[in-house]
């Protein structure tokens, strides 16, 4: 049976299709960076736990993970949805192929944070457990990880879902792609990457100039950003190779939006490395935020060359609606601005004595043992 | 739960850690073992569909003397395409039943249509005589049509071969409901066998003529693309008992009937004893919607926006099937099934609105959420009964401008109930000759190109006048009037000749 046969009918859309794709592409390049971090950072600090003397970084770096990966998951609700709107008919299928691993997503990630935080709360009494703690919750954040790379190909490949009558229990996995294990390994080794760049990027703010502890961290934090993007050219090019001729081609000079996306990116990810080695902070981070933003227009791109012959979301009926999507702009600004504003009173809470972040308004002796234990763990002094 | 400094570590530890191994070892055990339940073997992962290649086979084109033949035998099926359910054990939607027509001309400057004094007879290829060792559907007649068949006997009684009975009022012969099946004895699957049909003098039994003709028929219907289970014949035709039951369990699920209970005591139920239908000439169950506004009308509801390609996921007329159903002019100037009947949505909202306006209330349920492609709204769609009222060829055809191609569509310009308006019942200008026996059955307008052999669809103009085109064309007058005529003065109807007709 033709794969057409498979592809649900496709629900209109209340506006335009690019501004859903722009949407799109901005909420998931957020989403993407601190998903990279979180698991990353894990990583980072897993392998650092195996060490005999640990780095006076490692404990305080460990415990800003939990609040990323609350952040990186409500920052993927976003992306996942604008998903949905243009791509809905291919991804609600692929995700109810796979439906016992997608919705295992949820548990792997809730455990994922579990885990983090076991570790930041009881950092001293786990004691050499805590490596096994972490060790695991990486391997937790790895599944999560296979799974959602499984189901980004598996949408893409409508020719593919006829196995779901082979597997009708919502047990499929794409394995027999060949794109899969290196788009996986890619998004993994990205996030060593942005992990350690991420430690940098923590120490440097926690850095003033003579303190060697903070300064190691940067060290050591560009030294995992350097070796991470040296592999993940060879990932990448793996990645690239892996995909069918004609998609390649595409990024390979016969398409040249896609062969611009692609050079561009990649120059952006030499310069980062460059700027890496030099151990240039800030000038890496943005540098990488703008390569990682053009990877995921990369991205959109092989995204549409592969659903090219079934689809494209500028096919789509748009039924205009415009004031539900004015509210949700608002609204989206709104919230945006709220988080920023809540961010910038966490940040100085942290950063300033207790008694000036509550302007000695509260007392704070009924403070719970795990409240100091979090202070603690993130190096926030308690006045008696 | 109090954070006790020296147990809720550990409890808190213990419990992570086997929450987490459980988890991560279900999903990997999910991941490698093999699944319980396979619906369908064949269908794997790795492969794209592919066409079905089809082997093809020799076409025997009868001889015919231009000069010394008396007689030309036009011989046609009505429908170019009868479609068969072989689910016979559980329910059937369609029985095999095949229609077949023909017309004798006595050959002459003003030729005759002979009905008197001749007896006309059918017989099908070798290979195809006893669809009885292929099919189960005499095993359970009795149950599905009220009535025990004899082994090969149609529902008319009439055979694989046997005497066509004379139609006077359309003043042709015919043989209707011959239950041929797609399946020769070799085990193959062929949805065009041929039939040889042959007149003779009454009197002294003397051959005046003969000729061969195509019986389409096929059970290459896509229940199975949705409802799962294997085809039944050689991975492209027919039902397995799988999508059989599948079938009828979604159907009891819905509707609350126990059909599949009753098919399993052995009581299979023709759908069309509930829902009327004018093709096998049912009443059913009078306040139910007929069969093809039920049927169209429901599956409408899940698929929609497919176009053409809709059409084929239950018709065999996908360009990729072991069918390919369309397959004559219409088909190769561009035109789709959507074309003359809408699209699934448009072709169920037609049926739907002509039950609702018979005041059946199922209709407007299943209206409901069917959004009209060809037309802006449901209030824009014309009724329609079905078989009776059909696309009109007056709509695109006005025998003074050729219709433009593959956008032409006769969609919402329907026939009248009256059943001689239909392509397939007309007659030309003149009333002698009905126009399927120039033209060829409907789906397969000469010339069809039909995939098991190039001519087999066009048996009789390659045998009366070398070309596979309709009857006549291109200054073919003489296959019948034996001298040339002026194309302006036919009474067949006025020609719109054009070079590359």
């Amino acid at each position: 049976m033709h794969p057409l046969a498979y592809i649900p009918s496709p629900e209109p859309i209340p506006a335009a299709w690019w501004l859903f794709e722009v949407l799109l592409l901005a909420t998931f390049t957020a989403h993407i960076l601190l998903v990279n971090v979180v698991l990353g950072g894990s990583a980072v600090a897993f392998i650092e736990s195996l060490r005999e003397r640990q780095a006076p970084w490692a404990r305080p770096f460990s415990a800003k993970i939990p609040t990323a990966l609350a952040l990186a998951v409500n920052f993927g609700v976003a992306p996942l949805l604008f998903l949905q709107v243009l791509y809905g008919h291919f991804v609600y299928t692929s995700s109810v192929l796979m439906a016992v691993f997608w919705l295992g997503v949820t548990g792997l990630a809730m455990l994922a944070y579990y885990g983090l935080y076991l570790t930041v709360l009881r950092h001293e009494s786990l004691g050499r457990a805590k490596s096994l703690v972490l060790g695991l919750t990486v391997l937790l954040l790895l599944a999560v990880a296979f799974v959602f790379s499984n189901n980004m190909t598996l949408m893409l490949a409508p020719e593919r879902w006829s196995a779901y009558f082979a597997r009708p229990d919502g047990t499929l996995l794409n394995l027999g792609d060949p794109t899969l294990v290196p788009r996986w390994l890619h998004f993994v080794t990205a996030s060593l990457a942005l992990g350690g760049l991420a430690l940098a990027a923590w120490s440097k703010c926690k850095a003033n100039h003579s303190d060697e502890t903070a300064l190691a961290g940067v060290v050591r934090g560009m030294r995992w950003f350097s070796s991470a993007t040296l592999v993940q050219l060879c990932v990448g090019l793996w990645f690239l190779f892996s995909q069918p001729a004609a998609i390649r081609s595409l990024f390979l000079g016969g398409g040249s939006l896609h062969t611009a996306a692609l050079g561009l990116a990649v120059a952006l990810a030499l310069a980062a490395l460059y700027l890496g080695h030099r151990k240039r902070v800030w000038p890496t981070v943005w540098v990488v935020a703008a390569t990682v933003a053009l990877m995921v227009c990369v991205r959109a791109l092989l995204r549409a060359a592969y659903l090219a012959p079934y689809f494209s979301p500028s096919e789509l009926t748009v039924v205009s609606q415009p004031s539900p999507l004015l509210v949700f702009i608002l609204s989206l600004l709104l919230a945006a601005a709220a988080i920023a504003y809540m961010l910038r009173l966490a940040l100085r809470a942290s950063a300033a004595p207790a008694e000036d972040a509550t302007n000695g308004e509260i007392e704070d002796a009924g403070e719970s043992d795990d409240t100091a234990d979090v202070r603690q763990a993130i190096g926030a002094p308690r006045e008696a | 739960m109090s954070f006790d400094n020296k147990r809720f570590p550990k409890l808190a530890l213990s419990a992570w850690l086997a929450a987490a191994v459980l988890l991560l070892g279900f999903l990997a055990a999910q991941a490698v073992m093999p699944t319980e339940q396979a619906r369908a073997p064949k269908a794997t992962a790795d492969q794209e569909p592919a066409p079905y290649v089809i082997k093809e086979l020799p076409t025997t084109i009868p001889a015919f003397d231009a000069e010394q033949s008396e007689y030309v035998l036009l011989a046609w099926n009505n429908l170019g395409m009868h479609c068969i359910s072989d689910s016979d054990p559980w329910w059937i939607l369609l029985p095999p039943a095949n229609d077949l027509h023909a017309q004798l001309v006595r050959r002459g400057p003003s030729p005759e249509i002979v009905t008197e004094g001749v007896e006309l007879t059918y017989r099908v290829e070798s290979g195809f005589e006893t669809p009885s060792a292929h099919s189960r559907f005499w095993e359970f007649s009795k149950s599905l049509l009220g009535k025990a068949l004899p082994n090969d006997a149609g529902i008319s009684g009439n055979s694989l071969s046997g005497a066509m009975r004379l139609d006077a009022e359309r003043r042709a012969f015919a043989a209707e409901l011959v239950p041929v099946v797609p399946y020769p004895d070799d085990g193959s699957f062929n949805p065009y066998p041929i039939f040889h049909i042959e007149a003779r003098d009454a009197a002294s039994g003397e051959l005046l003529a003969a000729t061969s003709m195509v019986a389409p028929t096929s059970t290459e219907m896509g229940c199975r693309n949705c409802h799962g289970g294997d085809w039944k014949v050689q991975d492209v035709a027919g039902f397995s008992e799988q999508t059989s039951r599948e079938v009828l369990r979604v159907h009891d699920r819905n509707t609350g009937t126990d059909l599949l209970t009753r098919a399993e005591r052995g009581e299979p139920r023709l759908c069309q004893s509930c829902h009327a239908d004018p093709v096998l000439n049912t009443q059913g169950q009078p306040e139910r919607l007929n069969f093809p506004a039920a049927i169209h009308g429901w599956h409408a509801n899940y698929i929609q926006g497919r176009g053409a390609k809709a059409c084929g996921f239950c018709h065999p007329s996908a360009p990729t099937s072991a069918t390919r159903c369309l397959r004559g002019l219409h088909d190769a100037k561009g035109l789709d099934c959507t074309s003359c009947h809408g699209t699934l949505e448009d072709h169920a909202l037609s049926l739907l609105k002509k039950e609702q306006e018979l005041g059946k209330e199922r209709a407007a349920t299943l209206m409901a959420n069917i959004i009209p492609r060809m037309v802006a709204s449901s209030e824009d769609i014309v009724g329609r009964t079905p078989w009776l009222m059909e696309p009109d060829c007056a709509s695109c055809h006005d025998f003074e401008v050729k219709p433009e191609r593959g956008v032409a569509t006769s969609f919402n310009k329907w026939t009248s109930d009256e059943p001689g308006e239909l392509y397939r019942l007309r007659s030309d200008d003149a009333g002698a000759i009905m126009c399927e026996a120039c033209h060829g059955s409907t789906h397969a307008l000469y010339p069809a190109s039909n995939p098991y052999g190039r001519d087999r669809d066009n048996i009789q103009p390659m045998q009366y006048q070398g070309l596979a085109r309709t009857i006549g064309a291109r200054g073919n007058c003489a296959v019948c009037h034996v001298v040339d005529m002026d194309p302006e003065s036919s009474i067949h109807h006025p020609l719109v000749e054009q070079a590359d007709s």
